[in-house]
C-alpha cells in the first residue's frame, strides 16, 4: 500500500511502540499470551484503535491470543530442518509431553508449537525454546531438555 | 504540464501525468476489470484483477497502481493477462461461498460479474472456503465472513473515510478476513451505523439489511395503517431487472401511484420536515444561548451516523450535540403525533416508511439517535425489488401526488445563530483540527 | 576462505570495545568524521559495495539517492530480519560483532544526514536484540553514538525494534510498516523508501552483512577493498552452507569464487554421488543437479548467465536421503504459511500449491493438479505484489523439472 498522509495522520508515530508493547505484555502475562482485556488496555494507553491493535496482533506469529503454557518449544518446520536428522523431531517432542502440536500439557509446563526457520539450520533439526535456539536435536537431547525445564520449575515451586 | 503518450492495445492515449494505466485506459473506453479499487478510496494493488502486459516489464503490472509513463505500450487482453485475469478470479471463487442464487447479492455482485464476463462455468479450483455464519448484527448490517474476497475496501471506508475504524483486516495469509473489533458487538467495536463497508463491499461479505418483508407484513394487517415518506424527486432507478427492461426509471408520480396500488395508505412529501428541523434547530440554539447553559456552535447533521460518530468518538463535543432530530427523524414523529391525533388512531397502529437514500437511516429503526420514529427504512435500491416483486405492468399505474399533511412551521426569528450541519465524519474531523489550530494560536 | 569482514568473529567477547578496536574497530569512523558526508558517499560508491541481503543493489547509488533527499528527517535502518530459509549468516554477525553493525550504521547516518537509526531485528533472534541494546550501550558511553559523536557536530542514535514472527518483513517496505506499528504488507513501489520511507522521510536500509563491509572500507580504504572480488562485485560474500556437508556454517568466500571449493573444500563432503540437489539463495532460489557444481561460480552476473541467483548467499546441499516430497511440502507450506494476504495470487495461489504439494507427499497427484501447479505458479510469478509471491514457486518449478519421474505419478483424474 502506498505511504499516505491520511494514515500518517490518523495514528502518526504511535504505533512504533505497539509491537514493543505487545510483545513485552505477552511476556509478562503470565500464560504467554494476550487476553482481550490486555489488547484494550494497550489500545487506550497507546491511543491506538483496538481495531488497529488486533489487526498488528493477529498478523505477527510469535503473538498469541490463546492462553498457553510456561514454556513455549517452537520446531523449526522449515525443509531443511523437517528433512534432516534420522527420526521425527516432531514425534519425538509430541511423545515425550503426551500432546499434539498446538496443544498445551494438561500441568501447563509446556506448549509445543511449530514456527518457520529460526535461523539454526547448520545446527539442524532444531527448535526455539522459550525464544532460544537449540540445534543438533535428538532423543536424548530432547529428554535432557524436558528433565531440565521439569526440575527447575520444582525447585522454584 | 507535459501530457503523457502511451499505447493501450495499440490505441494512442495522452493521458496526465500522475493518471494510472486504468484512468488512461477509461480515456479511450477501456474498462480494465478491478474488484478492490474505487477511485475514491486508497485501496489498489490487492486482488491484481487488473494485471496488464507492459513491454520491457518482466511481470504484469496491477492497471490501477501503475502509473503511465511517455511511450509504454499497454496490452490488456493479451492471452499472458487473460490468463491471470481468469485463474485470479477462479481462486477468489474457490475461497468464497458461491451460493449465488441464494445470495442477497446476486446480479449486483462484483465478483459474479467478471466471473460471467470471463465465462468461468466451472470450480477449476477445490473448494476452500470454510463455510461461516451468516450475522444479521441490526436494522442496518447484515455479514456473511465466508464471501469476503479480502479486497480490504470495507476497512478502507471505515478507517480512512469514516475515521471510525471499527473494521480491521485480521489475520495473515489465508486466514486474513475483515472483522469487527469486538466481534459480535459492532456497538462496542465503535460501529456508527454509517452503512459504508456495506455500499463498498464487492461481494456479498457486508451488506445493507432489507427490509421488504416487514413492509409487506405491514400491508397485509388490517389493523394497521401505512404511512411512507421520502425528501425525494428524482426517479427510482429501476437498472435492469427482470421482466422491466421496458421502463428502466420511475418517476416519481408513478411511484407514488404504484405505492398506493400496492396497499400503502399515505404518500406524504418529507420537504416540509426539512424547514421544520431548521426551525427547531435555531429555537433550540436561542435557548442555549440565552440561558448560558450550553457552548457554541451547536453541532448537528441530517445523516443519524454523524451523531453516532459525535457521541462514540468525538465525546469531548457532546455538550455541543444538538438535541433536535433529523428532518427524516421529525417527519416520523409527527405523523406518529400530530398526524395520528389528526386521523384518530393510536400511535402503534401507524407504521412509518421512510425511503432514503442514506443507509444510516436503517439503524434508526432499532437504534435511534434520538427519538423512535422510524418503523420501516427502506433504501433505495430495494424500491426496484418491490417492483419486480409485485409483476406489475408499470404501463398501467395511474400517476398520483403526494398526500398532504398541514404542517406548521414557526416564523423565522431573524437573528443570527451558530449552528453547524455536518455531512460526514470527515468534515467533523476536519472542523475540529481547524477549532483547535485557532485555539492554539 | 578469507577473513575480510569476518576477522571479528575471533574476538572473545563481543561486547569488548578495546578486543574490536584492537583488530581495528572504529579506525573507519575516525577517518569518515574526517571527511565531508559527500566524499563518504564517494567512497563507498568507488569501492563498489552492493548489498548483501538478497538484492545486490548498488549500496553507494542508495546511498547517494538518500543524502540528496532534501528533508531535515532522515533513518538509517539495519535490516536484521534475516528469515530466508537456509541463511543465518546474520545470526552469526548479530551474536558475535555487534560494534561492527554499529559502527557500519553511524557511518552510513553520517553520509546520508540521518539523525535516528533503527535496527529491526526478527522476534526469533530476541537475544542478539539484546547483544545490540547492550553493545548500544557502551558505545553512548564511549561517545561513540549519541550526541556529538568524537566532540564533532554530528548526533546520531540508535535504537533496536524487534520483529514478532514474520518473514514479510524482511522486505523493506514490510519492515518500515512494521515499525510504523501495522502488519508487514508491501509497499508498492516507487516511491523508494529513499525518498518516502519511515512515517514518509527519506529512509536507508542496508542489510547487516552489508553494513559490516562498511567500517572495512573506511578502515583499508577503497582501493585496498577492491583486492578481493570481481570487477563488478568487489568484496566478498558470507555464505551459510548447510545440509549434507560435514562443516556445516558460514563461511566468507570472495564474489567469484567456485561453488565447488565452498561445498567440496570448505564444507568437506566426500564426493558428488551423496549429493541429490543444491538450493541457492534460500527458499525462494532454484535448485539444481550436482552436475552444475562446477559450472557455478558465486558472483550475481555469472550466476545469472546461467539462469540462478544469488540471493542471501544460501547454499543447501540435499543428500539422496533427502525425500523430495517431503522437502516440497514444507517449502510450499512456507511460503503459505508466511504470505502476508495482501494480494489474491499469493494469498489463494500458495494456498493450493500447499495442498497438491500435501497430496504429492502422500503418494500421487492428478494430470490436472499437474497442469493446475503450472499455471498457478506461472500466474503468482507474473502477477504477486511482491517477491515473496513472485518467487514462491521457483524451488517447486526446478525441483519438478529434475525430478518429475520420481514424484509425479500422474493418474487419471
Amino acid at each position: 500500500m502506498n505511504y499516505d498522509d491520511k494514515n500518517k495522520v490518523m495514528i502518526g508515530d504511535k504505533g512504533q511502540h505497539l509491537l514493543e508493547a505487545l510483545i513485552l505484555a505477552q511476556h509478562d502475562s503470565g500464560d504467554n499470551s494476550l487476553s482481550e482485556g490486555k489488547l484494550e488496555d494497550i489500545s487506550g494507553q497507546l491511543d491506538i484503535p483496538l481495531s488497529r491493535v488486533l489487526e498488528v496482533t493477529t498478523f505477527y506469529s510469535l503473538l498469541s491470543t490463546t492462553p498457553r503454557g510456561h514454556n513455549i518449544i517452537q520446531l523449526c518446520d522449515s525443509p531443511i530442518c523437517i528433512t534432516s536428522g534420522k527420526h521425527n523431531i516432531t514425534e519425538l517432542f509430541e511423545e515425550a509431553l503426551g500432546i499434539q502440536v498446538g496443544e498445551t500439557t494438561p500441568d501447563g509446563m509446556f506448549t509445543l508449537e511449530q514456527t518457520s526457520c529460526i535461523g539454526a539450520c547448520d545446527v539442524s533439526p532444531a527448535a526455539l525454546i522459550n525464544g532460544v535456539a537449540i540445534g543438533n536435536l535428538d532423543k536424548s537431547k530432547i529428554d535432557a531438555i524436558l528433565c531440565k525445564y521439569r526440575e527447575e520449575a520444582e525447585n522454584d515451586g | 504540464m507535459k501530457q503523457i503518450n502511451l499505447t493501450i492495445n495499440n490505441q494512442l492515449v495522452v493521458a496526465e501525468p500522475g493518471e494510472t494505466i486504468l484512468q488512461a485506459a477509461k480515456r479511450i473506453g477501456i474498462a480494465i476489470p478491478t474488484l478492490c479499487n474505487r477511485e475514491d478510496l486508497i485501496t489498489k494493488g490487492n486482488c491484481r484483477v487488473c494485471s496488464v502486459e507492459v513491454e520491457g516489464e518482466a511481470r504484469l503490472m496491477a492497471a490501477c497502481e501503475t502509473s503511465v509513463i511517455d511511450g509504454m505500450r499497454v496490452h490488456t487482453d493479451s492471452k499472458r493477462v487473460l490468463t491471470a485475469r481468469k485463474t485470479i478470479v477462479e481462486m477468489l471463487l474457490s475461497a468464497h461461498n458461491r451460493e449465488c442464487t441464494c445470495c442477497e447479492k446476486t446480479k449486483a455482485c462484483q465478483l459474479q460479474k467478471i466471473a460471467d464476463d470471463l465465462e468461468i462455468l466451472d470450480e477449476r479450483y477445490p473448494l476452500v472456503y470454510i463455510e461461516d455464519f451468516r450475522k444479521e448484527y441490526n436494522a442496518l448490517l447484515v455479514r456473511e465472513p465466508d464471501k469476503c474476497i479480502k479486497c480490504g475496501r470495507c476497512v478502507d471506508v471505515c478507517s480512512y473515510m469514516q475515521y471510525t475504524y471499527a473494521l480491521g483486516m485480521l489475520g495473515r495469509g489465508y486466514n486474513t478476513c475483515a472483522d469487527f473489533s469486538k466481534k459480535d458487538d459492532i456497538d462496542a467495536s465503535g460501529c456508527i451505523g454509517c452503512g459504508k463497508c456495506a455500499e463498498a463491499c464487492p461481494t456479498g461479505a457486508i451488506y445493507p439489511n432489507k427490509h421488504l418483508t416487514s413492509l409487506w407484513l405491514a400491508i397485509d394487517d388490517p389493523n394497521k395503517f401505512v404511512v411512507m415518506y421520502m425528501l425525494r424527486e428524482a426517479p427510482f432507478d429501476l437498472g435492469d431487472t427482470a421482466g422491466l427492461k421496458e421502463e428502466i426509471s420511475l418517476p416519481i408520480n408513478k411511484a407514488i401511484g404504484f405505492f398506493k396500488d400496492i396497499g400503502i395508505d399515505v404518500v406524504l412529501d418529507a420537504t416540509r420536515a426539512v424547514c421544520l428541523c431548521a426551525k427547531q434547530r435555531e429555537e433550540e440554539f436561542y435557548t442555549i444561548q440565552e440561558s448560558d447553559d450550553g457552548e457554541i456552535p451547536l453541532l448537528t447533521s441530517d445523516n443519524p451516523s454523524v451523531f453516532r460518530f459525535l457521541e462514540k468518538h468525538k465525546n469531548k463535543l457532546r455538550g455541543q450535540l444538538s438535541m433536535t432530530p433529523t428532518p427524516m427523524q421529525l417527519m416520523g414523529t409527527y405523523i406518529k403525533t400530530y398526524y395520528s391525533q389528526k386521523l384518530g388512531l393510536e400511535p402503534e397502529n401507524i407504521i412509518t416508511v421512510a425511503i432514503t437514500d442514506d443507509l444510516s437511516n436503517k439503524l434508526e429503526v432499532d437504534r435511534p439517535v434520538t427519538e423512535k420514529s422510524m418503523d420501516i427504512v427502506l433504501f433505495n435500491d430495494e424500491i426496484p425489488v418491490l417492483v419486480a416483486q409485485t409483476m406489475v405492468d408499470l404501463n398501467t399505474i395511474k400517476p398520483k401526488e403526494f398526500d398532504q399533511i398541514f404542517m406548521q412551521i414557526p416564523e423565522s426569528n431573524n437573528k443570527k445563530s451558530n449552528i453547524i450541519v455536518f455531512n460526514d465524519p470527515e468534515e467533523v474531523c476536519a472542523w475540529i483540527t481547524l477549532s483547535t489550530e485557532g485555539n492554539d494560536n | 576462505m578469507v577473513k575480510y569482514i569476518t576477522k571479528y568473529l575471533d574476538c572473545v567477547n563481543p561486547l569488548s570495545l578495546q578486543e574490536y578496536m584492537d583488530k581495528g574497530g572504529f579506525a573507519g569512523l575516525y577517518n569518515v568524521l574526517a571527511s565531508q558526508p559527500k566524499q563518504v558517499v564517494d567512497i563507498v560508491i568507488k569501492a563498489g559495495l552492493t548489498g548483501r541481503g538478497g538484492a545486490c543493489f548498488p549500496t553507494g547509488r542508495k546511498w547517494e539517492a538518500v543524502s540528496q533527499q532534501l528533508d531535515s528527517q532522515k533513518y538509517v535502518i539495519c535490516n536484521a530480519d534475516e528469515g530466508e530459509p537456509g541463511t543465518f549468516k546474520d545470526k552469526k554477525l548479530l551474536q558475535n560483532c555487534p560494534f561492527q553493525i554499529l559502527e557500519g550504521m553511524v557511518i552510513s547516518a553520517y553520509a546520508v544526514g540521518a539523525t535516528r537509526g533503527i535496527i529491526y531485528v526478527r522476534g526469533e533472534y530476541s537475544q542478539e536484540a539484546e547483544l545490540l541494546k547492550e553493545a548500544s550501550c557502551i558505545l553512548r558511553k564511549a561517545n561513540l553514538l549519541g550526541n556529538c559523536i568524537l566532540q564533532t557536530k554530528f548526533s546520531f542514535d540508535i535504537e533496536v525494534y524487534t520483529g514478532a514472527g514474520a518473514y514479510i518483513c524482511g522486505e523493506e517496505t514490510a519492515l518500515l510498516e512494521s515499525i510504523e506499528g501495522k502488519r508487514g504488507i508491501p509497499r508498492l513501489k516507487p516511491p523508494f523508501p529513499g525518498e518516502v520511507g519511515l512515517w514518509g522521510h527519506p529512509t536507508l536500509i542496508n542489510n547487516v552483512e552489508t553494513l559490516c563491509n562498511v567500517p572495512l572500507i573506511f578502515e583499508l580504504g577503497a582501493e585496498k577493498y577492491l583486492n578481493y572480488g570481481s570487477k563488478a562485485y568487489p568484496g566478498t560474500k558470507l555464505i551459510s552452507l548447510s545440509g549434507a556437508v560435514t562443516n556445516p556454517g558460514i563461511y566468507e568466500v570472495p564474489f567469484g569464487a567456485p561453488l565447488s571449493e565452498i561445498i567440496f573444500s570448505l564444507g568437506k563432503i566426500s564426493n558428488k554421488e551423496v549429493i541429490k540437489f543444491v538450493q541457492l539463495g534460500g527458499l525462494s532460489g532454484a535448485c539444481f543437479s550436482p552436475n552444475r557444481i562446477d559450472e557455478i561460480y558465486m558472483e550475481p552476473n555469472l550466476l545469472r548467465e546461467i539462469g540462478l541467483t544469488l540471493g542471501s548467499g544460501a547454499v543447501y546441499v540435499a543428500s539422496n536421503e533427502v525425500d523430495i516430497k517431503h522437502y516440497l511440502n514444507a517449502a510450499m507450506h512456507f511460503f503459505m504459511h508466511e504470505s502476508c494476504g495482501r494480494c489474491a495470487p499469493c494469498r489463494e495461489g500458495s494456498r493450493h500449491i500447499a495442498a497438491i504439494t500435501k497430496s504429492m507427499k502422500e503418494g500421487k497427484i492428478t494430470a490436472k493438479e499437474q497442469a493446475d501447479l503450472d499455471i498457478i505458479s506461472q500466474v503468482m510469478k507474473d502477477t504477486a505484489a511482491c517477491g515473496l509471491g513472485q518467487t514462491a514457486t521457483t524451488s517447486l518449478r526446478s525441483l519438478m523439472e529434475l525430478f518429475s519421474e520420481e514424484f509425479v505419478e500422474v493418474v487419471e483424474a
